[in-house]
């Protein structure tokens, strides 16, 4: 019989720091667009499993010394390979007890109709805003599940106050994938802590002031990412030399919206990024980093 | 001394669902010398096929109309470019260990020297693959490959890249048999699988080609349910394998691929009405109008829908899996293989189609 303690066991073998189950029910009331429901009518449960982002890779960009292994192991080599040999190892253990495994890597170039948000780790991201429900009473495709809610209803970590998951391990420095089921498993609960103290440090750190106490601008964020800012080490006199505005923009003080960011992308190539479909990471993430430095200063993690 | 055992132990464990061996003498006379593996690998005794399973749960999303990535992401790319390659490399190391050579031999779609289309040489396109419609500007060819330049290095040699035919050489490792639908089945999971091989100069204890029950029923669900009407449901193609029959219904692959990449009107949830109605220059003709698919024509329908779906997954978004789920569906509910599989079926009502 799968129970969830085998689920664990084999997320566990098969590469995952973290895994926890949340109720289907957990997610009642949540955008059909994003409802697991969508997928798998019949699911019970959402199986979420997280991989840490190893330190090294932060730590290099908060020393300026090292920013492309960040996007190549931390981001695209967990989302793109690492995450889908494990998942198609788990889908097996589910199956061979006949139930359905709906796998959900993180889809990350694409966004559900009506988000409006872009996705500041690729190059760009590509809304589904054409797309008609199959039939009356469904979603338009494609779902999406809301990962940071669904880690949460899986026990996995907080909300922080970007919209990123904090768990009480690995801090910001983890990524998820989930699998809906009809498997009946035992849950766990969701996460009620406060990680997130509201402390403002990402805020202060963003060289793109794209986080306020409102949240994160994804627009804004995607281009002070990919460097549009003074303190990427890259940055030279030739960079938006054309830009009436270079000065704001450097400074962070500019604001971008979708029109804006898309404008300004082609001018900010420092790094190869056709290859992959990722942008560049040249803030260093320095949200994430002082969010980490100040969890672990408390003794949180 | 190195064993089929062992081998196929060593498979398992790295991840494959199934491991199967054959002879090289498997690959007779009727194999055309441009998709003879012999030719990759002259010494080889013995091919190793690996199976990995294509979880029913990616295409769920499919069959509900509410998720289309996750199949050709996780179930194409996933399995053949990062998986399946994990797995080659894991076993090939092993067969070396042992002193051997392991030609590992992963799913090359649009690489090979001849159309994986219709066995054709020359300049074709992939269903799988998606065309790289951005970067045509700089390039004779939309894709992959390049088998304009390509040409044989020897007189007895035969021209690069050689890609043979995946789900016959599955047939050779006995792993199971071809549908009707041109699908290759095995009995545990039915057509929800990819494979990739090894060939291997170890001369290695062969399995019996599948002789079985049948697994393929004909009951022909995969005609019906294509939205392209694109396989006959009379006409047929028929090869041996060593001596296994192999037959599987004509198809019309360009028109299979007109409908799997972009579905049609009735299928392709995300392209709007309107623009199957206006049928711009003519672009739709094949989906629309039933003009014969050929390569122009399927390059400027793809200039036209792809953008309602933009992939960079290097894979082909799925729109239609009409076959396939087709089959899982009629497999699940007569028999065949994979009955009693799942605790639900895969289909539970009438299958979705766009009101237009």
């Amino acid at each position: 019989m799968l129970t969830s303690e085998i689920i664990k066991q084999k997320a566990k073998l098969f590469g995952a720091d973290i895994c926890g189950i949340a109720d289907i029910k957990c997610f009642e009331g949540v955008d059909v667009q994003r409802d697991p429901k969508s997928i798998l009518p019949n699911a019970k449960c959402v199986i979420g499993c997280g991989f840490r982002v190893p330190q090294g890779l932060y730590y290099c960009m908060d020393n300026e010394t090292q920013y492309n292994n960040y996007v190549s192991l931390g981001v695209k080599y967990i989302d793109e390979e690492f995450s889908e040999i494990f998942l198609l190892k788990m889908a097996g253990v589910i199956e061979n007890e006949g139930y359905d495994a709906c796998v959900q890597r993180n889809v990350s170039n694409l966004k559900i109709k009506g988000d409006k948000s872009q996705n500041p780790e690729l190059i760009d991201t590509y809304e589904l805003a054409l797309a008609e429900p199959v039939a009356e009473g469904k979603p338009a495709p494609d779902v999406i599940m809301d990962f940071s809610f669904a880690a949460k209803a899986c026990g996995l970590g907080d909300i922080g106050l970007k919209g990123n998951v904090i768990n009480e391990k690995f801090g910001p420095y983890v990524r998820f994938v989930f699998i809906v089921t009809d498997a009946p498993l035992e849950c766990d609960a969701p996460y009620e802590e406060s990680l997130c103290d509201k402390c403002g440090k990402c805020i202060a750190a963003c060289p793109g002031n794209a986080i306020d106490e409102n949240g994160l601008d994804s627009w804004q964020c995607s281009v002070y990412y990919r460097g549009a800012h003074k303190s990427n080490p890259y940055m030279n006199d030739d960079v938006l030399k054309d830009y009436p505005n270079r000065q704001e923009i450097l400074n962070g003080e500019y604001r971008f919206d979708a029109n804006s960011a898309r404008a300004i992308y082609p001018h900010l190539k420092f790094m190869p990024s056709n290859s992959t479909g990722y942008a560049p990471c040249l803030c260093g993430k320095k949200c994430d980093i002082v969010c980490f430095k100040h969890l672990k200063d408390k003794g949180v993690l | 001394m190195l064993t089929s055992a062992m081998i196929k132990q060593a498979a398992l464990a790295a991840g494959a669902d199934m491991c199967g061996i054959g002879s090289m003498d498997r690959f007779g006379e009727g194999c055309p010398d441009d998709m003879n593996p012999k030719f990759l690998f002259p010494e080889a005794k013995s091919v190793i096929g690996f199976v990995f399973r294509i979880p029913r749960g990616v295409q769920r999303g499919i069959e509900e109309g509410t998720q289309f990535y996750q199949y050709p992401s996780m179930a194409y790319g996933g399995i053949n470019e990062i998986f399946a390659p994990s797995v080659l490399y894991t076993v090939g190391k092993m067969i070396e260990n042992n002193g051997y050579e392991a030609m590992v031999y992963r799913n090359t779609g649009a690489r090979g020297s001849v159309s994986d289309m219709d066995g054709a040489p020359g300049n074709t396109l992939s269903p799988e693959e998606q065309i790289e419609a951005n970067e045509r500007e700089s390039s004779k060819t939309g894709h992959h490959r390049s088998v304009q330049f390509t040409r044989a290095t020897r007189d007895e040699n035969v021209a690069p890249d050689l890609q043979f035919h995946f789900r016959l050489a599955a047939v050779a490792c006995g792993l199971g048999e071809m549908g009707w639908s041109k699908m290759f089945l095995t009995k545990e999971f039915g057509p929800l699988q990819r494979v990739a091989f090894i060939f291997t100069d170890a001369e290695l204890e062969p399995d019996p080609l599948y002789s079985g029950e049948p697994l393929c029923r004909r009951c022909m669900a995969c005609v019906r349910e294509c939205p392209g009407g694109c396989i006959s449901d009379k006409e047929s193609i028929t090869v041996y394998v060593g001596d296994k029959k192999c037959e599987w219904g004509a198809i019309d692959e360009w028109k299979c691929y007109a409908f799997y990449t972009h579905g049609g009107r009735y299928y392709n949830p995300f392209v709007p009405k309107s623009v199957f109605d206006e049928n711009k220059n003519g672009d739709l003709d094949i989906l629309e109008k039933g003009v014969k698919a050929e390569e122009q024509g399927i390059t400027r329908l793809y200039g036209a829908l792809e953008q309602y779906f933009p992939s960079w997954v290097g894979y082909n978004m799925a729109k239609c899996g009409g076959c396939i789920r087709a089959c899982v569906s009629m497999l699940e509910k007569k028999g065949g293989c994979m009955e009693d599989r799942f605790k639900a079926p895969l289909r539970k009502g009438k299958p979705w189609k766009l009101d237009r």
